[in-house]
């Protein structure tokens, strides 16, 4: 049987990708750290004495993280299936799959984390400097996705969906991939939609649907399973399914007969 | 070695190859000429398996080039014409890259380097186009594979360098190894490619060593032209008559006025050429 992984090449692909990007994530990891100051020095300017707190930075972090996600794999391998620029890689002595990983690691896993990492200490720093500012530290909060499984599932499987969706965008489109994807999904949504009504309108009943959300007093929208039964109970477990696992395993198997069957 | 049987190829309606058949075998530098536009770089990216064969085959040491096996793509580099470097030094570019080959040799593409006149620590960003082809160049010959596939490459080089790539490809030309020149500037590569590929549309017009050549045809200065010369080749002060050699005469081949010999005679070479 051929072999489709040797980890030792994944590693070198690792090694050689860091190495030819590492101005591109320097300037990634760096416009992510300075934006964290800049919204800091706005909070400074703008609030005054009002601090705030540690949840919404948290989700601020959280919210660039998933930007950042979704861009490293254009900016770090935008060239892949450029006619003149993408030759070199794919004529790199290493199977498809063992360089789709070493994509997955490098601009999906590394560069995020380091700009998750990075941004946390700035916070912790800010958070240091200015408690009037910034109240209690980001990496403590019990919303920390560190913290809960359920919340690490949730956020995993929305990175998943991000990272699978950018790495085929990249490997789909040729030119202006980031815009591209992103009218590209806003399209698909928008059609979801378009069904979600005609189903609604043609007599599907969402009411049972309904009663498992409630609003609580932060204003948000929470889930609460089992109260009502049949198939609307497990509604919420099957688009979990559908956009977690389902929609990213396919997007990352196109990419990689994409990436196999890509032309020069 | 490289084995193309009634291969077809067509980029939408444009017609490239239809039927053609070509061997290609280890232990020769072959020179890729042709035409612009007859399909000399998408052979070689059909060799490198860059490009998918629509109808026929080609088969390149046992491989189907477009799977990119792992251990095909360690037998083969291609250089480009046009080249496409990341942004470090060139050190680090043989570092990263050449663990990748089997059979790289950091010491030979320093000293690849060296002859081109280049230092290891300079950046590809911050070098000419020349230097940076001169690296690649450097890059595929240190990788040591099997194939070599090299698309214009002394395009855009100074002529000492275009020296240095004659002693480099001289040097590196082994039983073992099969190298693959595509190329229009045939005076920087005279007296290294042997044989001679000529590429027309649809098929390949002659693919013989330099040595049928000038048993088959002759190559004569006179100063002037000759009125049965398949093709009369200005020359300063004369003209290179190519005729059909039926004297038995040893003369040096001149691949230009042989080109245009062919391009112009396209049947009778063929005849020529096919006749024992």
């Amino acid at each position: 049987m051929k072999k489709s992984i040797n980890i030792g090449r994944i590693g070198r692909l690792i090694k050689k990708d860091l190495s030819e990007n590492l101005r591109k994530i320097v300037v990634i990891v760096s416009t992510m750290i300075i934006t964290t100051i800049a919204v800091w020095l706005l909070t400074v300017i703008l609030k005054g004495d009002s601090a705030t707190g540690a949840s919404e930075r948290l989700n601020f972090i959280s919210t660039l993280t998933s930007v950042s996600l979704f861009i490293t794999p254009f900016i770090l391998y935008g060239f892949i299936n450029h006619k003149l620029h993408g030759v070199n890689y794919s004529m790199l002595p290493a199977t498809v799959l063992e360089k789709l990983i070493s994509m997955l690691i490098v601009g999906s896993v590394i560069v995020p984390l380091v700009i998750y990492c990075g941004a946390m200490i700035t916070d912790t720093i800010l958070a240091l400097v200015t408690p009037s500012v910034y109240k209690g530290y980001t990496f403590a909060t019990s919303e920390n996705i560190f913290n809960t499984s359920s919340s690490f599932v949730k956020v995993a499987g929305t990175f998943t969906l991000i990272t699978s969706t950018a790495i085929y965008g990249n490997l789909l489109f040729r030119k202006n991939k980031m815009l591209m994807t992103i009218l590209s999904v806003i399209g698909i949504n928008m059609l979801l939609m378009v069904v979600l009504i005609i189903l609604i309108k043609s007599g599907l009943d969402l009411s049972e649907w309904a009663k498992n959300y409630t609003v609580n007093n932060g204003g948000q929208v929470v889930i609460t399973m089992g109260k009502s039964s049949g198939f609307f109970v497990d509604v919420n477990r099957t688009v979990n399914i559908i956009f977690f696992i389902l929609i990213p395993s396919a997007l990352y198997t196109a990419s990689y007969f994409r990436l196999k069957r890509i032309r020069f | 070695m490289i084995s193309i049987k009634n291969l077809n190829f067509n980029y939408g309606k444009n017609k490239v190859f239809s039927n053609l058949d070509l061997n290609i075998e280890c232990g020769k530098i072959y020179g890729l000429l042709g035409e612009n536009g007859v399909g000399k770089t998408t052979l070689l990216k059909l060799i490198s398996g860059l490009l998918p064969v629509k109808k026929g085959s080609c088969t390149v040491c046992e491989h189907i080039p477009y799977n990119r096996e792992v251990q095909f793509l360690e037998s083969i580099c291609y250089v480009p014409e046009e080249i496409s470097c990341p942004s470090i030094s060139l050190i680090d570019y043989g570092r990263n890259r050449g663990e990748f080959y089997p059979a790289f040799n950091m010491d030979e593409y320093i000293g690849y380097l060296t002859q081109f006149e280049l230092k290891s620590d300079m950046n590809f960003q911050k070098i000419s186009y020349g230097q940076k082809k001169k690296a690649i160049i450097a890059f595929a010959f240190a990788t040591n594979t099997k194939i070599l596939l090299m698309d214009e490459p002394s395009n855009g080089l100074d002529i000492p360098s275009k020296s240095q790539l004659r002693k480099i490809i001289s040097a590196n030309a082994s039983e073992e190894r099969c190298i693959i020149i595509s190329t229009h500037q045939v005076r920087d590569l005279e007296n290294i490619i042997d044989p001679i590929i000529i590429l027309d549309k649809d098929a390949v017009l002659l693919n013989a060593s330099v040595e049928e050549i000038s048993r088959k045809l002759s190559f004569r200065f006179s100063d002037r032209e000759s009125a049965d010369a398949l093709h009369n080749e200005q020359s300063i002060g004369g003209y290179i008559s190519v005729e059909e050699n039926i004297t038995g005469s040893d003369d040096n081949v001149n691949i230009e006025a042989l080109f245009n010999a062919t391009i112009k005679n396209r049947k009778r070479i063929q005849t020529i050429f096919n006749s024992k």
